[in-house]
């Protein structure tokens, strides 16, 4: 009878639960941000750009550069905001914390990280706290890179080491408020903490991260060095040594212990990752930088993870170099950048195993960043690799353009020149809007946003 | 995900989802909204970490406040952490997000009934349930929200209840869950910052504030200590995960330290010869990594001026300037300075990262290093190994003192950058960990132009290496000390190769150079020799592709002038001349030539062997060697012979300096 009873009342609960997910339909965020963020729904009011000064351009200092990206805005398309940081520190990425209050931006060189409040103006990102004792408090640290948001904490990857400027370095994890936590060398073959190398590398080489919470799983890539990343790209290409120090591997960790669990061979620099939404498809894609493949990780069915390469990207004998590449929220797109033909590739994902090219265009003379608004409507491209690896001389355009993408065609909406504007080199994008933090603009309609996190 | 949930569970959820249908129901146009159930309300897809596997280091301090408890007193944040570790979680009343504050409640009263078969557990952990709605979630409604709690869960009917600081609590078998709320907006707001809660109040439809909220769920663990030790998320706020972190923690307050395992405690002393990023064979498909971990590089200290004053077999007794005797204060003041990045402009570059420790003094990763902000340099970093020999410094002698030049690299504009002799003192001197060192080392003179210089080259002059096992065969005399292979190239070496010519050996020690400046044609062919139009570029262990010559311009800066020792003297005759380099721990200093153009010791034979690259300026010492492939393999076998029996002690010492980072002590 008691048994009767419960089940009865669980279906009535379930029944309820149901219904309010109905009546709330699913909502979610630009594509590539940690799955614990808060979220944009619909259309974002404005772009926060990472920018590296340039020596001679304006005031020649990284800075964080806000346009307005609402089209019911008056200043619609224009730089509405620009907050020097001082200093040129190799500024690369950014993130938000997981409330979306501040945005932490990393210099790969200088080994600052930038604390930006979005959330008291969203309409002007504005520096609240520099963290300048990164490589002290790591134990040796170099080449902050992503800065990834966890419950309360981020995650930060980087790229090298204050002993010898090599590729191998570590995770290193600070509290939302800018205090150190720890630090989490990369395995290496005389310390593999436990990992299980699957094949011949574990160089203990870091770019970026990604963490599927729901296989409490967390997956870092590898670039290279410091000696790489800030020497002038001709002379890398043309030496030998140079060459063989860009990371071959990915490493499966454990998100909730941070241990590493597995080393996957993944030759070529396996640079940006990207997992699938669904909550079945336990997948990520990474793209490698020098073999210009698109390379599929995916949960086997005995627990543990394997990389696949699925497609190339153009011709790797061309050496486009894949950087940045965006993920549709339905699983079914890759936005794929190569710098070095400046043209972002759509390739259709719906069979992650058969990645088909489906699109095609030249955005610039070169391009690095893409990001894509949730809807896939709205794409956003930046310019600039690395300060010494973008092209020289006319081909070293430095842009922010925004396309739409209908299904079909990609339409050019704005193209800021960043140099005309005396600002610099456009690096990375992250969105912000007004009803993030339930404020309007001044005398300017609100647009839809909403706050959700994916579980 | 499977769905299990107990009883008492069920109907908890059951009422706090009733609860929070007597709020206003207002839907503003922000509002929670969920895409599925979280994992708390069900099994995890994954197994939970095994407690006492890993560590829960300490994220913050759980801060302190006055909040209300259910009969409206006054109580501490820090007084209710006491004795136990505690589970705090914000929520509010009216709460309707089945993946926000109910998902708190059921995963709570999951722990709870699990508690009941793990004293462990339900002596050591409480719950507390802070109210961030303090105009509805008043003390009366709080202590009603915990009177129908501990009824609808309460079919273990062992429970007791009783008063504890004016709280309602229940006792014995479950575990305590207090409600707390706060006296006003104005007392919430410092708490809400302080634990980094952010909590939106929404809209209604006429967009007035209305009675929900959107926020991001967060549940903290926090020790007896106050001190926060995870903070949960929709994803990980699971019974499993929690109980797991708990238990984690008792384990860790009894257990030594030692025993659990962590990355930087798993330390193995590395002070293996060559790069700890070791690429031997990266040209093969079959290439391993042999990588050490930069954790583990470790070393001891060593009596440099002991070294110095006994110099090794081989090596000469070193003479220093009158001026800067060799004391053991100024060298380790000197190895401080050589090892501190904040000598650099934007505190990235010392002397020891283009003159690498364990890469031979030099930089083994690059042909030619990096300086400030990436900047080219046109030369290969030379290795420091026995510089205390050298009067003519740099690859085109530039410099005749370590004294000297030590400032090229620390002003250049493509090395450290710093702008000015005043400002490279005046950093020093406004350092806390460099007050008095200076006065220390040079009786009581302050850091200077002079100090400065006469400590850093006081280090180098130490880096003293001989012994080397050629050393013991010719110097020595013991027979068996090199390979036959070797014998016959330093045969080769000293007559049909002439090498000898210019890197001279003496009757009594052997500094292989005549410390001279000769045209290879090294120089002149990248100065004058034509570019091909394709370069072969490994792009990963094995595999290599040929780019065109236009791709690499277009991402490359244009040529570099080099004329070498020209442009010191301003004579034609000296265009492209350079330095001859010691051969002393020769095969620990790849790549090789002043450019770095020659990535190994059969690359550099086989220059030789082929006369250098014949011009105008060329050497005539330079001549085509006519060697067979046995003999090539016999000349780089003995120059393998000529690595220093102490280079793992140097390397040691060198890993034993504090690297100079920015707040360093």
């Amino acid at each position: 009878m008691k048994n009767e009873n419960f089940t009865k009342q669980c279906k009535l609960l379930m029944s309820l639960l149901v219904s309010a997910l109905l009546l709330n339909p699913v909502s979610a965020d630009e594509t590539c941000m940690s799955p614990y963020m808060a979220k944009i729904i619909g259309q974002e009011d404005f772009v926060y750009i990472w920018t590296l000064g340039v020596e001679g351009i304006g005031d020649g200092q990284d800075k964080m550069v806000t346009v307005d990206v609402n089209p019911n805005s008056a200043t619609y398309g224009k730089v509405i905001n620009s907050e020097s940081v001082g200093g040129r520190n190799e500024a690369h990425h950014s993130g938000f914390t997981d409330d979306r209050k501040y945005l932490w931006a990393a210099g790969l060189d200088s080994n600052k990280i930038f604390i930006f409040d979005v959330h008291t103006d969203p309409a002007k990102a504005t520096l609240v706290k520099t963290i300048d004792d990164f490589v002290t408090k790591s134990g040796g640290v170099v080449g902050p890179h992503t800065t990834y948001a966890l419950p309360g904490r981020m995650l930060i990857t980087a790229l090298s080491n204050h002993k010898d400027h090599g590729g191998r370095t570590a995770l290193v994890e600070y509290t939302n408020h800018g205090e150190y936590i720890a630090t989490y060398w990369m395995p290496t073959d005389d310390n593999l903490q436990g990992a299980i190398k699957s094949g011949n590398y574990a160089d203990g080489y870091g770019y970026d991260i990604r963490a599927l919470p729901r296989r409490n799983v967390m997956l870092t890539s590898s670039f290279t060095g410091w000696s790489n990343y800030m020497k002038d790209f001709g002379e890398v290409l043309a030496d030998p040594e140079a060459m063989k120090r860009f990371g071959n591997t990915m490493a499966i960790w454990d998100l909730h212990t941070r241990k590493p669990k597995q080393i996957l061979d993944v030759p070529g620099a396996p640079l940006e990752i990207r997992c699938a939404w669904g909550a079945e498809n336990n997948y990520c894609f990474t793209t490698t930088a020098l073999t210009s493949q698109i390379v599929l990780l995916e949960e086997t069915d005995k627990g543990d993870w394997k990389a696949t390469i699925v497609a190339d990207i153009g011709k790797p004998e061309d050496v486009p170099i894949p950087v940045a590449f965006s993920i549709s929220s339905d699983d079914s797109m890759l936005w794929i950048n190569t710098f070095m033909d400046g043209t972002t590739r759509g390739f259709d994902i719906t069979d992650p195993h058969h990645p088909k090219q489906v699109y095609e265009k030249i955005i610039g003379t070169q391009v690095n960043m893409v990001s894509s608004s949730w809807d896939g409507k709205r794409l956003y491209h930046t310019s600039s690799l690395l300060a010494n690896w973008d092209k020289k001389e006319a081909d070293n355009e430095q842009f922010f353009k925004l396309f739409h993408w209908d299904g079909k065609e990609m339409t050019e909406q704005f193209n800021i020149d960043f140099y005309a504007e005396k600002l610099g080199r456009a690096h990375q994008m992250r969105f912000g809007a007004y009803s993030l933090y339930g404020k309007r603009p001044v005398e300017k309609p609100i647009k839809t946003a909403s706050l959700t996190v994916k579980p | 995900m499977k769905f299990s949930m107990p009883y008492s569970t069920a109907k908890f959820l059951f009422l706090a989802l009733f609860a929070s249908s007597l709020s206003t129901g207002a839907a503003g146009k922000v509002k929670p909204e969920v895409k599925m159930f979280a994992p708390g309300y069900g099994e995890l897809d994954f197994k939970a970490p095994e407690a006492g596997s890993y560590q829960l280091p300490v994220l913050a301090n759980a801060h302190n406040a006055e909040v209300l408890n259910t009969e409206g007193e006054f109580v501490e944040f820090h007084q209710l952490f006491k004795g136990k570790y505690t589970l705090l979680s914000f929520m509010y009343g009216r709460c309707n997000d089945v993946n926000g504050c109910p998902l708190t409640y059921v995963v709570f009263n999951r722990i709870r009934h699990m508690a009941r078969k793990d004293p462990e557990i339900n002596n050591n952990l409480r719950f507390i349930s802070m109210s961030f709605d303090p105009d509805n979630d008043t003390p009366q409604i709080i202590k009603a929200m915990s009177d129908a709690l501990q009824g609808h869960s309460a079919h273990n009917k062992h429970n007791e209840s009783s008063t504890h600081g004016g709280q309602r609590m229940k006792h014995h078998k479950n575990i305590e869950w207090l409600y707390l709320t706060a006296e006003s907006q104005e007392s919430l707001t410092p708490i809400l910052q302080n634990y980094n809660q952010a909590v939106l109040r929404q809209p209604d439809s006429d967009g007035n504030q209305g009675g929900n909220f959107s926020h991001i769920l967060r549940v903290y663990l926090i020790d007896p200590q106050n001190k926060i030790r995870n903070i949960y998320s929709v994803s990980f706020l699971h019974p499993d995960i929690i109980i797991n972190d708990v238990k984690t923690l008792l384990m860790a307050k009894t257990q030594n330290k030692t025993n659990i395992q962590h990355t930087l405690q798993n330390k193995q002393r590395n002070t293996r010869l060559g790069p700890s990023d070791h690429k031997g064979n990266y040209h093969s498909k079959n290439y391993k990594t042999r990588s050490a971990s930069v954790s583990s590089q470790t070393g001891d200290e060593t009596n440099l001026l002991k070294l110095f004053n006994s110099p090794p077999l081989g090596l000469p007794k070193a003479t220093v300037p009158a001026d800067n005797t060799m004391t053991a204060d100024k060298i380790k003041l000197g190895k401080k300075l050589f090892f501190d990045r904040r000598l650099s402009l934007n505190n990235t570059l010392s002397c020891a990262m283009c003159h690498i420790p364990d890469q031979g003094f030099t930089n083994n990763e690059v042909k030619t290093p990096v300086g400030f902000e990436g900047r080219s340099l046109r030369r290969n970093a030379p290795s420091l190994y026995n510089s205390a020999y050298f009067d003519k410094l740099h690859h085109d002698a530039r410099e005749t003192s370590l004294e000297n030049q030590i400032w090229l690299p620390l002003m250049a504009d493509n090395e450290m950058a710093m702008p000015s002799i005043g400002m490279v003192t005046k950093k020093l001197l406004a350092l806390d960990d460099y007050q008095g060192v200076f006065e220390k080392a040079f009786n009581g003179k302050p850091a200077s132009m002079l100090t400065i210089g006469q400590a850093i080259a006081s280090y180098e002059r130490t880096l003293l290496s001989g012994n080397s096992s050629f050393d013991r065969w010719y110097f020595a005399k013991e027979e068996h000390a090199i390979s036959a292979s070797a014998k016959r190239g330093f045969n080769l070496f000293k007559g049909k190769a002439q090498c000898i010519s210019c890197h001279t050996v003496a009757k009594d020690h052997a500094l292989f150079t005549d410390q001279k400046l000769h045209n290879t044609g090294i120089g002149w062919r990248a100065s004058m020799g034509k570019t091909a139009k394709t370069q072969k570029v490994q792009v990963a262990p094995g595999r290599y592709i040929s780019i065109k010559q236009s791709l690499i311009k277009s991402v490359g800066h244009g040529p570099i002038s080099d004329l070498g020792y020209y442009e010191i003297t301003q004579n034609p005759a000296d265009r492209w001349k350079y330095r001859t380099p010691s051969l002393r721990n020769v095969s620990l200093t790849a790549p090789y030539m002043h450019d770095g153009s020659l990535s190994t010791l059969t690359d550099v034979v086989k220059f030789y062997d082929q006369g250098g690259v014949k011009n105008i300026t060329q050497s005539p010492l330079i001549q085509p060697l006519n060697l067979t492939s046995s003999e090539s393999e016999d000349l780089v076998a003995f120059l393998t012979t000529l690595t220093g029996s102490n280079i793992e002690t140097l390397i040691s010492d060198a890993l034993a300096t504090p690297i100079g980072d920015t707040h360093s002590l």
